[in-house]
């Protein structure tokens, strides 16, 4: 196993006019499975390519456990097959014309293995993944969750230096992915490997990951361990696509007091004093939303209340979603269903802790204001 | 954002387990393909461009011989009108047919989509030779039944076959396969759907032709006209084999007459022949123009099915007649003569003979122009498929290859289609022959000229077959530890299996048919059938040519049996 080091990696497309990964660097340390979450087209599968070598960088450097694969603008370049890597595809990429264990043996066939101990390795690694009895089926003849799961074995089983994975589970169904998440979980715990796992799915990012890098235009936005990216993402771009969904505008009012979304509901906002501006976005997760009859409730320092009307109760099995209107913004509460007697058209007011919200800068991409909402007690 | 992160433990140990070798520069890589397309432009482009060069040398003496060719006004008029009439011809019928079998029943769907393809496997000298059985103007079979019945009258007519407008239908019939083949493939892309949706909007059966089917048609049928009247261009076994008697000549007749004599006057073909030359670069630039946003090798996913529409039986008529035209009725005809002691013009099945399959089989000419041939082939097949599978490597979107180099490969690598087959022929003669190579009467030269003359038919399947399989299965194999030649060995080509088969094939079908370019590169003393059936056609009796026809048609089909194992048994299907 290595570390992984990618420094000033760029990599641009159609003669420069997009810069797929622009000016990035990034550090695996050994035994970390870093995880590359942004939506399409934010370049995190181009830079697993550049890394297993299948996209040639424009500049910057790549070096897997302290080997230089790419790098001394451009002249260094190791290609991909003597890179020691082991790589997952989106769509399985079994060959159709091998067996499984064929497949599964094909990286140690290459290298040389005698043919009887590559046999037993290959069950080996089919056992890891719990899929021994199929060893002599063709690909075709088993299901996406098995391919996928054979894919992983064939990517394992020469013990690679790195482990890359392209987005491995977004053609399975639900379940499935929920089970393979877990199978990918315990497997990296077991044999420790570097990864480096390319996901648009924040669950498979928080699950998986030791480090999340949500990327964006090429770039590194925020790098942190999920729990802490989870609570307190840098920058409204990556609360957003995290699922945190309710926006407050603010917009600070002479009285000392903060106008939501320009309309005559006024709230406060603890340090507000020191808040270095006058427009600011509030952000709320919809669990972090509860629901109350106006003038009820709890009231302290820490409590926001914004008074509004539920427009709809979005009914989704164990739990449901109130979508609030207040003003001109809408707030999604989400909790077990039934918990709240309210229904459409009923005044309620939507209730809130400053220390689970998030202030961020105005506009697409502001920055998370780190003196706000982290209450006294919890900063150490 | 550059950014370094606080978690990053230092390593303890690291274990470098890649192996860091094999680097290479990135401007490198195109250098392999320049020499691929090196290759290509001195298996092609050379051949011509000597000839022209040859000509320019040469250019006012030239001139002065091809005043002096007799009846050169003609020749030229009678080519265009050969290649408008042919072509006309072509276009109707194959497009006719592939409207029919859009309304055929859908159980004999499949076989029917096949029979209007089969008249490929036949070899065009053995169609022609087939037609003249049955319809020279005097001991034609057909004639004779005609004039049996009262229709025509004295001892000769009432059809024949050696006329313009025999060659015009005879050649117009050998191409309505390629026209098919285009227009139906594009008709099946599309499916019935479409159609049906114009139905449900209202439009009655006409106007669904008129605004739905016929501009969805459109760019096969413009496809399908350009390189079919390429073909008919070039055309020259059946005005070789139908003109002499009326003294029709077209122009590869003319360049093949001019081969012919000794010493060849390469300057006065390479004019002679430069109008084609003209035509078909126009045509490449033209084509290129109009597919240059289109994507096009799109492999068919997903074929829709022919829903919503009605079907008859009477679809099927069509069908089955041109199957009768092309193969059955040359077929019978060729049979009966190759049994029939002398050609008479009377089928009698009482004198039935094998005494001319006996006699051919014992002429040692006969056995080493098959034998010439199957090596031919071989050794055409050994060089052109790796060559071609290059090709079309470096003509997939996904290789890396500096633009500059692959469009010369593009190019060249369509070159062989678009030029007048006999025109390449002279070519080769006169670069082969003369110094440094000194080829002439060598199994070499064929090779090399039928090498050429397949590359683009040897592309097309597998770079159709590349692109179906997509990148993901080569990178699982280079992730996996291989490099590019294992990854090509094990992946690559058990995969593609079936487009290397219908290549083959191709080939196969190319090179065992191959009449005009055979005429011109082998000698007296190293013939192929196809040489070997001309000389019997001028200097020997009938049913000897009708023997070397169909024995022309057994090669062929040998040939197939063999890509029909290549590919696992679903070539016919695919070609």
């Amino acid at each position: 196993m290595s570390e992984v080091r990618i420094d000033r990696l760029a990599k641009l497309f159609d003669s420069g006019g997009v810069r797929a990964v622009d000016d990035l660097s990034l550090t695996l340390a050994e035994g970390q499975l870093v995880v590359l979450l942004g939506p399409s087209g934010c370049g995190k599968t181009t830079l697993l390519r550049c890394v297993a070598g299948l996209e040639t960088p424009n500049s910057g450097t790549i070096e897997i456990g302290g080997a230089l694969m790419f790098g001394r603008g451009g002249r260094t370049q190791v290609p991909t097959h003597r890179r020691g890597i082991g790589m997952v595809f989106q769509n399985y990429a079994l060959w159709p014309h091998m067996t499984v264990e064929q497949n599964v043996a094909y990286p140690l066939r290459v290298r040389g293995t005698a043919r009887h101990e590559r046999s037993r390795q290959a069950r080996e690694a089919l056992a890891l993944v719990e899929c021994e009895a199929l060893a002599d089926r063709v690909p075709s003849a088993i299901s996406g969750g098995q391919q996928q799961r054979v894919a992983l074995a064939r990517a394992l089983v020469a013990r690679p230096g790195l482990m890359l994975f392209d987005e491995p589970l977004s053609n399975l169904d639900y379940r499935l992915r929920a089970q393979l998440r877990q199978q990918l979980r315990e497997l990296h715990r077991t044999l420790g490997f570097t990864g480096l796992y390319v996901t648009h799915d924040q669950t498979e990012a928080m699950q998986l990951g030791t480090v999340v890098a949500v990327l964006k235009d090429g770039k590194v936005e925020q790098l942190a361990e999920p729990a802490s990216l989870f609570s307190r993402p840098a920058s409204a771009y990556v609360a957003r696509f995290l699922g945190i969904g309710n926006r407050l505008e603010l917009a600070r009012d002479p009285g000392g007091l903060w106008a939501v979304g320009g309309g005559d509901v006024r709230i406060g906002l603890p340090a507000a004093g020191d808040l270095p501006g006058d427009r600011f976005d509030l952000y709320l997760r919809s669990t972090d939303v509860s629901l109350a009859v106006p003038g009820s409730g709890p009231d302290d320092a820490d409590v926001g209340r914004v008074p509004g009307v539920v427009t709809d109760v979005v009914y989704s099995g164990e739990s449901s979603e109130w979508v609030v209107q207040v003003g001109e913004a809408r707030i999604v509460a989400a909790a077990r269903t039934g918990v709240w007697p309210f229904g459409s058209g009923d005044r309620v007011e939507a209730v809130f802790r400053h220390s689970t919200a998030l202030l961020y800068e105005s506009g697409e991409q502001g920055r998370l204001v780190e003196s706000y909402g982290v209450r006294p007690s919890l900063v150490s | 954002m550059t950014s370094t992160q606080e978690q990053t433990r230092t390593p303890d140990a690291t274990t470098p387990t890649a192996r860091p070798t094999g680097r290479r520069s990135p401007t490198a890589a195109g250098w392999h393909w320049a020499l691929l397309a090196l290759v290509m432009a001195a298996l092609i482009l050379w051949p011509l461009v000597a000839l022209e060069a040859r000509m320019v040398d040469d250019l006012p003496g030239a001139l002065g011989r091809l005043a002096e060719v007799p009846d050169l006004g003609r020749t030229y008029l009678d080519t265009l009108i050969i290649a408008v009439g042919s072509t006309a011809v072509a276009v109707v019928a194959g497009t006719g047919l592939a409207w029919c079998l859009t309304r055929v029943p859908k159980r004999l769907y499949k076989a029917m989509s096949l029979l209007p393809i089969v008249p490929l496997l036949m070899p065009s000298v053995a169609s022609v030779q087939g037609w003249s059985y049955l319809l020279s103007p005097r001991t034609g079979i057909l004639n004779q039944y005609l004039r049996g019945w009262g229709i025509g009258s004295g001892d000769s007519g009432p059809l024949d076959v050696y006329s313009m407008t025999g060659i015009i239908l005879m050649a117009g019939t050998i191409l309505t396969s390629f026209v098919f083949m285009f227009v139906s493939a594009s008709l099946r892309q599309r499916g019935a759907e479409l159609e049906a949706a114009a139905a449900a909007c209202g439009a009655s059966p006409g106007r669904t032709f008129l605004t739905v089917t016929l501009p969805m048609m459109r760019p096969a049928l413009v496809y399908s006209t350009a390189i079919v009247a390429l073909l008919a261009l070039g055309q020259f076994t059946v005005p070789l084999l139908l003109g002499t008697p009326d003294r029709i000549d077209v122009v590869s007749t003319a360049v093949y007459k001019v081969s012919a004599d000794y010493p060849v006057d390469y300057a006065l073909g390479g004019a002679l022949a430069l109008p084609l030359l003209v035509v078909g670069i126009a045509v490449i630039l033209v084509q290129r123009r109009a597919l240059r946003d289109e994507r096009r090798y799109v492999s068919v996913s997903a074929r829709s099915r022919q829903v919503g529409l009605t079907t008859s039986r009477w679809a099927l008529v069509p069908i089955l007649g041109y199957l009768v035209v092309a193969v059955v009725l040359p077929l019978g005809a060729l049979v009966s003569v190759s049994l029939s002691p002398f050609w008479s013009g009377r089928i009698d099945p009482s004198t039935f003979t094998l005494d001319n399959w006996t006699s051919v089989w014992s002429n040692s000419n006969t056995v080493d122009a098959i034998v010439t041939t199957l090596f031919a082939l071989l050794l055409t097949l050994v060089v052109v498929l790796p060559l071609s599978y290059l090709v079309s490597v470096a003509l997939l979107q996904r290789t890396r290859v500096p633009g500059v180099v692959r469009l010369p490969i593009d190019i060249l690598g369509s070159i062989a289609l678009c030029m007048p087959v006999s025109l390449l022929g002279f070519a080769f003669l006169f670069t082969y022959s003369e110094p440094p190579f000194q080829l002439y009467g060598t199994t070499a030269m064929v090779v090399v000229a039928y090498v050429t003359l397949t590359i683009p038919f040897a592309v097309r399947p597998q770079l159709s077959a590349l692109t179906a399989i997509g990148p993901e299965y080569s990178e699982a194999s280079r992730v996996s530890g291989a490099g590019s030649l294992g990854t090509a060995l094990r992946v690559t080509f058990p995969l593609i299996r079936s487009g290397l088969g219908v290549a083959a094939a191709l080939v196969t079908i190319i090179v065992a048919h191959e009449f005009t370019v055979s005429l011109m590169v082998t000698s007296p003393t190293r013939r192929v059938i196809g040489s070997l059936l001309y000389d019997e056609t001028v200097n020997g009796s009938a049913p000897n040519v009708a023997v070397l026809s169909l024995l022309m048609l057994a090669v062929t089909l040998v040939g197939i049996a063999i890509s029909w194992v290549i590919a696992g048994g679903n070539t016919v299907d695919k070609i």
